[in-house]
Formats: C-alpha cells, structure tokens, sequence
C-alpha cells in the first residue's frame, strides 16, 4: 500500500487537495466548525509534507515523469518531477502550511459567516492544489488550466470578506487576470502551431531542430507568455492590480497571494522558456534583455511606490512589486547565479512576505490601526509579533544571516558575472530603499514610547506559532542555507541543461 | 390563471428536456456532445422549471442544499473514478491498462470508466449552472 502512494504521490498530492476542497462545503452544516478548519490544516499539512518529501526525493535520486492514465508522452499528460518542481513544492509546503493555520484561528469572524468561511477554506485549498499542480505539471495545455484555477481561485479569495473595496479590487484583478489569461492562451496556441505537440519536452526538441524557419512567430510566442504572465506576477509596468487586491484582502488571503500564488505564473514562465524553448534559442532573441530591464524597472518603482504609502498592508503590497523584480532579474541574467538567486527568491520572498503579511494582519487585528504612522508603541504592546515583523523585514532588506541575503548574494553574483554593472547599482540601490520603506515601521514601533505605556496584549497562541515557524525558516534558511542553495543550484542547472542538450 | 399555456407547455416538454440532457451524457463517448453539453441541458431543465414556477417551488423540488451537496458529489466522483487505476496498481485515471472491462465498441457500455466519469462531471455542471442561476436570482431581492 505504501508502494502504491510513494509511486503515484504526484498526482495524489494533488488529487487529495482538490478533492478535499470540495468536502469544505458539504461541513457547514456541522455542529463544530472547528473541525472543518482542523480538517483542511491537516490535509494541507499532510498534502505538503508528501511535496516535500518528493523534493527531497528528487534532491537525492534525480528527477522522474509520471504519465497520467498510462498514457506516454507525447500523447498523454506528463507530469515531469525535476529539481524545478521539487524546489517548488518544498515552498509552497513551507509557506502554505503556516498560513493556514494563523487563518483557521477566527476565519469565521473574520470572513462573515461560516459559509463564506467554508468556501475560503475551498479556495484556499485549490489555489494550493493547482499551485502544487503548476510545480509538477510537464504539458503546455495543463498549465493553461492551473494558471486558470489559480486565477479564479486567488481572484475570489481577495474578496473574502465581502466589503465594498475588496469587491471592487477583486473585479479589478478579474479583468486584468483574465487579459493575461487571453494573452498566455494565445502563446500556447502559437507554440501549439509552430510544434504540434503539448508536452514540454517535445516542444523543446521541436524548435531546436526548426525555429531558425520562424524567428519570428517564436518571437511572438515569447512575448505573449511575458505579457500574460507578466500581468499575471505583477511585473513592474503590468502591476496595477496589485496593490488594491492584496492590500484590502484579509491577511491570510494576502499572505498567500503575494508570497506563492505570483511565484506559481513564475515557475509556469521559467517552464516554458526554459524547458519548452530552450535556454540557446532564448539567448539568441532579445527576451532576456527585455526581462533584465523590466527587472530592473520593477525593482526601483516598486521600492518608491511603498516608500510613497503610510498604510502598512498597501506597503507590504508594493515592496511585492518590487520584489518580484528581483526574481525576474535573475531570469534576465539567465547565468546559473542568475537562476538560482531567482529560485532562492522565490523561497525566501514566500517565507519573509508571508511572515511579514501574517505579522501586520495580526497588528492590525489587536490595534485597529492600519497606518503605519499611528503605529507608536506597538512595539510594547505586542513584541513577539514585532520581533518576527523585525525578522521579517531585515531579511527583505538583505541583511546577513537572514534568507533575503542569500538569494540577493546570488543575484549579485550572477549580476557580476555577466558584467551587468548597472543590475548590481540596481540590485544594491534595492536594498537601501527596502531599508527605508521597513524600517521606519520598527522605528515607530519600538522607538516612540507613548504615555502611558500600553500594556502587553500579543497575539492569539496560534497565530503566534505559525508566524514564529516562518521567522525560524527565515533564520534556519539565512544561517544555513547549503542544502537549499544546493536544490536551487540543480534547479537552475535542469533549465540551463535543456538548451545544451 | 396568469401563464396557463406556458406552465402547461413547460410540464409538457421539461421531462423531455430532462431526458435529452441525460442522454447527451450517456452516450457522450460514442456521439457528439458528452458531460458539459449533457449537464447544461439537464441544468437548464430545472433553470426553466425555476423559471416559470418561481424559486419557492423549485427551491420544494430539489433545495439548493442538495444542489451542493450534488455539486461536491461531481468533483469527488472523478477523483474517487481515478483512484481506481492507482488502487488496481496502475497510474491515476488508467482505464483499460488497469484491467476495467471496456465492452462490445458501438454499444452503450464500451468506454470502461469514462462512462461513469462523464456521470460525475454531468452532474457537477448541471448543478453548478443551477447554483450560479440560483445565486444571482437572489441578488436581484
């Protein structure tokens, strides 16, 4: 029996998460709601716990396919097990186990009502489901319908609470979503037309052997799939609906959001270029180039956009932006540094901005005060939940021994290496405006003592748990960052690999 | 006796509206259509009856509990039809390769399992057309 799970552990990850997605539902009728919240921490708990044992699997004995329903490659649905998507998986175990136990403590209350919290606990569960569904997926179609599923999952958990400014952020998520939706589709379908095939594999061998025939409909491919997901990972001038959509949701929704559902499109894009084109046809056409900048852009306007912001949640959103440059800079880059400072990013933005999310909803939720510059004395009043934000933030910065060190280290590293002198200025110029949009928040905090002192009142126990677990990782992976550092490096190295083979 | 001939026209024709829409989802391996069209056509069935009775009776008919309840139903009837394959200890969704008698090819019973996956997706379509209907219906008080 163990055999038959350890075998087809793949797709029973996700089969378990969608399947008990569609349980939450049918439990609102039950006397205790509670155990539906303990019923969906499990399952991701234990859904997670198998990702993560698959990529250390992968880390060990290197990667594997599985065909869905018996079918072989090029006809069936691959599913393709590499470093790329046990990188993934370790991540969004990680992230997505935390933050659904800092929600299931008063989902209830926070969201209205228990059905509205059923159906979070629905949503929650398939945005993790086809996140993990984008990790392991090896065909073009497949991840047309997870990015789907994660869209209108991710889409409708904005609105959660059903206020008038989420609704309205929602729709304007929708619309943007759902342009970057047509625009993916239409790379697909270009792709599909130049190779005739799906799988990911088969595409690759394809275009090695014939796109020099048509430079430029793969040029229009590539382009579509930078637009589309672009909009979708809130790239710099594509980011618009952001700051709305996780500023006004409720902060598990927005810890979620920002720190794995942008990184699933990611992973989709890396995919495609990567394994489906091929890092030597990407180097030729000037996409890189496009990406670098676009990096580069994102990396400087978002820092100023949350430099700009008093409100600490719309902040947190736009230090995603900027974020999120960093990563696609290290695509730009495209050395092996490059790649795996992305990678790294990856997992230490998931740690640190969901971290920091959890952290500021739980502020927030004891004070009711949402601007940063009524926030005196926090500090007093609630230090375990400060100390992890303060943890939180010094690793956004970059600060040795903290996780946001070593992915910047790399992308250094990898800036260096390809001689890029203005990424490293931008790369460094990043740092210093992440340290001047977080740290006057600890400043207020801990530093303006109000009269009389406010008595210590922290956050609920378990909320406290799951944003001290994510502090911990910042810190375990920041002090010892080997063995990850290593998965990311076989990471980017199974990309790289693809364009020489 | 407002909208006697509509009432009248639509007890008439919805049994077979009904029938069409299973139909459609019985034989969606051998002919054109299969679950979404079937569980549409089905949906719609009980849309009109909504429709033309009013949500009170509709709502005496089928509740939009067991709407739900059927709806969640759909979903997991396909996971728990591609477990098969994993549990006769062949990969996820495998129909022949896992020793499903597939039947005499032309008849009604000759796809192993899809014909009892197509049930399951009929099913969650037809019901989650009806919830959305539902859904906005009430909206509009």
């Amino acid at each position: 029996m163990s055999l038959v799970v350890r075998d087809n552990l793949p797709v029973l990850i996700v089969v378990a998460l969608l399947s008990s997605a569609y349980v939450m539902p049918l439990l609102t009728k039950i006397r205790r709601f509670r155990f539906a919240e303990f019923f969906a921490v499990f399952m991701i708990a234990l859904a997670l716990s198998g990702g993560i044992y698959l990529g250390q699997g992968i880390l060990n004995h290197g990667s594997f396919t599985y065909a869905v329903g018996g079918w072989a490659a090029p006809w069936g649905i691959e599913l393709s097990l590499d470093a790329v998507s046990g990188f993934f998986l370790i991540t969004i175990g990680l992230v997505a186990t935390p933050i659904m136990l800092y929600a299931s403590y008063d989902l209830v209350a926070e969201v209205g009502s228990r059905s509205r919290a059923a159906w979070f606990l629905t949503l929650f569960l398939l945005l993790v489901a086809a996140l993990c569904g984008l990790a392991i997926t090896g065909d073009i179609f497949n991840i047309y319908v997870m990015v789907e599923v994660a869209t209108i999952a991710s889409c409708a958990i904005v609105s959660a609470r059903n206020d008038s400014a989420s609704v309205a952020a929602t729709f304007k998520y929708l619309m943007l979503a759902t342009i970057g939706s047509g625009f993916v589709l239409l790379g697909i379908g270009f792709l599909f037309v130049l190779t005739g095939n799906l799988n990911l594999n088969y595409i690759g061998q394809t275009l090695r052997l014939t796109w020099q025939n048509y430079p430029t409909a793969l040029w229009v491919a590539l382009s579509f799939f930078t637009v589309g997901f672009g909009v979708k990972s809130a790239l710099f001038p594509l980011h618009v609906w952001l700051p709305d959509a996780h500023s006004t949701a409720i902060s598990p929704s927005s810890a979620i959001l920002s720190s794995l559902a942008i990184k699933g499109y990611i992973i989709a894009l890396l995919k495609i270029f990567y394994v489906g084109v091929g890092a030597q046809i990407i180097w030729e056409l000037p996409i890189t180039a496009i990406l670098t900048l676009l990096g580069m852009g994102a990396i400087v306007a978002g820092a100023l956009f949350a430099l700009a912001q008093d409100e600490l949640k719309r902040r947190l959103a736009f230090s995603t932006v900027s974020q999120v440059g960093y990563i696609f800079l290290g695509i730009g880059l495209g050395n092996i540094h490059g790649l795996t400072g992305s990678f790294m990013h990856i997992l230490s933005h998931a740690l640190t901005k969901a971290l920091l999310f959890l952290a500021a909803g739980a502020m927030i939720k004891r004070t009711g005060k949402t601007r940063i510059s009524e926030m005196a004395g926090i500090g007093f009043k609630m230090p375990v939940t400060l100390g992890v934000f303060a943890i939180g933030s010094l690793s956004m910065i970059g600060i040795p021994l903290f996780s946001g060190f070593v992915s910047k280290w790399q992308l250094l590293l990898g800036a260096l290496a390809k001689g890029n002198y203005l990424a490293v200025l931008v790369l460094v110029a990043g740092s210093l405006l992440a340290a001047a949009y977080l740290l006057p928040v600890l400043r207020t905090a801990l530093f303006v003592r109000p009269t009389p002192t406010p008595a210590k009142d922290e956050a609920p126990s378990v909320q406290l748990v799951a944003m001290v677990f994510l502090a911990a990782l910042v810190l375990v992976v920041g002090v010892f960052p080997h063995q990850v550092l290593q998965l990311a490096q076989k990471a980017a190295a199974t990309l790289l690999r693809w364009g020489v083979l | 006796m407002r909208d006697f001939v509509l009432k009248r026209m639509v007890a008439l024709v919805l049994p077979f509206v009904t029938m069409l829409g299973l139909y459609v989802i019985f034989h969606g391996h051998l002919s054109p259509g299969g679950s979404f069209s079937g569980g549409i056509i089905t949906g719609l069935s009980i849309i009109a009856f909504n429709l033309v009775f009013g949500t009170e009776r509709g709502e005496e008919k089928i509740s939009e509990r067991l709407m739900a309840l059927i709806e969640s139903f759909g979903a997991l009837w396909y996971g728990a039809m591609g477990l098969v394959g994993i549990l006769r200890g062949a990969s996820f969704l495998m129909n022949k390769g896992a020793g499903v008698p597939v039947g005499q090819p032309g008849s009604l019973y000759s796809g192993g399992l899809i014909l009892l996956i197509t049930l399951g997706v009929g099913l969650k379509v037809a019901s989650t057309m009806v919830t959305l209907f539902l859904e906005l219906m009430e909206e509009e008080d």
